[in-house]
């Protein structure tokens, strides 16, 4: 399939929104994706600490372009994406800094798994008591799903697990993906210890 | 007796340690977007759930029905965050006798549950919090995602609703101009360090508050734990400097704790702020083991006394500025005796 935008390339990314309860799918190629924002949030790391500041950062988050809407038309303006639990949109989390219900996180969780990293360093918690717990109550099918299909050749071990890890995370196989997280984190840790040496 | 009565490890530093777990309640909308019917039936809905599990530890408190003194009260004693003094909303408060663990309904989350203890206490004061916050989602429908962890109405405490906090009490540090660079590597290391009000308020006698800032990707016991590691080496710290600053300039240092604690036993009108500074250094001679100094839980008893809207809630009317001060002045003299007299009669006995 060629990628919607530029007609061009093979689309590699596709990305499912819903948009007053309509879905639908775009398929992009990976620079398209990147050029829209997919990949790359914006989000400011400066005012962690003062929470209606996500909010304002949230603002920079290119979501009006997971809708159908023209990339260079005003931000915002047509796309509305509402969860469906509460009513509230995304434009309305930018102005409060606060959900409407706790099922938003269901209903943007691609969004915000990418919002967690930057304003967390993770979006996957670690629970000391359900960490063996099995994953039967896991939630709805989110309304933004993101994939990125493209096979990269030169991979790193790290990279490689932190492919698996995305893998993991889709399947909602936590527990393994805590396994695979810990391991990132132990060869992070080895590569500071190897710089500073 | 009241929790701030009590002594706690490390309290020459370490005033109080709270921590605090935020949780939502499944298929509510958020506290911000609740009407007045849906407000008072989650209200309800929270109440209930914690008399089946505890039904005798808790009164509770609406702050629909109390006055801006008690309200005041309340926030002064980090029981209710100052922002939702002025709330529209009705809120709610679950308390248990001691003070030292409460359920916040309806703040910025359906549910914060909060334990504080006096002194450096972080794991004891975690368990008392979790213990209640485990047992509530036997009877409440407790919004969690095997992703995210306890969802909460900001990202920024979503995971495991954990804000682990200390007020400490840091003169020393403050004296020897090393108290911004550890400030900035405390918040370069993932902590919070605001004044001791709270978000936005300004250093207050020489007391600050510091909290973890990540509340996701580590387990709550690994929270706490990094926590503790790094405040252990804070505290050691401004034991550090006392100790530097007494053995450096010890007639100065004297004078100005001396002159507090003359200003705190004599003085005719004393504003809340004074009060406060000359409050911080009776805590710095009671530290540097001064005779006949007030006790660590008899100064924050005073500390909490003398806020605006505690001071009032005593004199039972709203004062205005020299009437406040005056009657904050004659409080704190009256504590004086109080606490002198007790000494004799422990002597006498
Ligand atoms: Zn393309
Ligand atoms: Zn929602």
């Amino acid at each position: 399939m060629l990628c919607e935008k530029c007609q061009k390339k093979d689309a590699n990314v596709s990305v499912q929104t819903i948009i007053n309860g309509i879905t639908e799918s775009h398929h992009l190629c990976s620079e398209c994706a990147q050029q829209e924002g997919l990949f790359h949030s914006g989000f400011g790391l400066e005012n962690l600490s003062m929470a209606n500041n996500i909010g304002k950062t949230l603002f920079n988050f290119p979501y009006s372009k997971l809708g159908h809407a023209q990339s260079n038309s005003d931000a915002l303006t047509g796309t509305r994406m509402t969860c469906p639990h509460c009513n509230q949109s995304l434009s309305d989390f930018k102005q409060t800094g606060l959900f409407g219900c706790p099922q938003c996180y269901e209903s943007f969780r691609g969004m915000i798994r990418e919002m967690l990293d930057q304003v967390q360093g993770d979006h996957l918690h670690r629970d000391s008591r359900r960490i063996t717990q099995d994953k039967s109550d896991s939630s709805d099918s989110p309304i933004v799903i993101i994939e990125d299909k493209q096979e990269k050749s030169e991979q790193t071990a790290q990279e490689k697990l932190k492919a698996e890890l995305q893998e993991m995370i889709k399947q909602e196989n936590y527990e393994q993906a805590a396994i695979i997280r810990d391991r990132i984190k132990e060869l992070e840790k080895e590569d500071q210890v190897d710089e500073s040496e | 007796m009241s929790w701030y009565e009590k002594h706690g490890p490390d309290q020459d530093v370490v005033i109080s340690t709270r921590v605090r777990l935020a949780r939502n309640i499944k298929g509510h909308l958020c506290p911000h977007l609740l009407d007045k019917t849906k407000t008072n039936q989650v209200i309800q809905e929270i109440v209930d759930g914690v008399e089946k599990i505890d039904p005798k530890s808790f009164r509770l408190v609406e702050l629909e029905s109390l006055n801006l003194t008690d309200k005041q009260t309340l926030a002064e004693r980090h029981l209710i965050s100052p922002q939702i003094i002025n709330a529209k909303n009705n809120k709610a408060l679950l308390i248990n006798e001691e003070e030292d663990l409460s359920v916040l309904i309806l703040d910025e989350d359906h549910l914060r549950i909060q334990a504080i203890s006096a002194g450096f206490e972080p794991l004891e004061t975690f368990d008392r919090a979790n213990k209640l916050a485990v047992a509530l989602e036997s009877v409440l429908d407790i919004a969690y995602d095997p992703e995210f962890g306890y969802l909460t109405a900001c990202p920024t405490n979503v995971g495991t609703g954990l804000r682990v906090s200390a007020l400490l009490h840091v003169p020393g540090l403050e004296h020897s101009r090393q108290l911004k660079y550890i400030i900035e590597s405390l918040r370069r290391s993932g902590f919070t360090v605001r004044g001791y009000y709270g978000e936005g308020s300004a250093e207050q006698g020489q007391m600050i508050q510091v909290s973890n800032q990540i509340t996701l990707g580590e387990t709550d016991q690994d929270l706490v734990n990094k926590f503790i590691r790094m405040l252990s080496v804070f505290i050691k710290q401004e034991r550090q400097a006392r100790e530097k600053w007494y053995s450096e300039d010890p007639i100065r240092l004297k004078d100005r704790i001396f002159r507090a604690k003359a200003i705190l036993s004599e003085a005719c009108l004393i504003g809340s702020e004074e009060a406060f500074n000359c409050l911080s250094y009776l805590r710095l001679g009671r530290a540097l083991g001064f005779d006949d100094f007030p006790d660590y839980p008899e100064i924050l008893t005073l500390i909490y006394l003398i806020g605006r809207g505690s001071i009032q809630k005593r004199s039972g009317k709203t004062l205005a500025g020299e009437k406040r001060d005056e009657a904050r002045a004659n409080l704190i003299k009256k504590h004086f005796v109080e606490i002198n007299n007790s000494r004799r009669n422990h002597y006498d006995d």
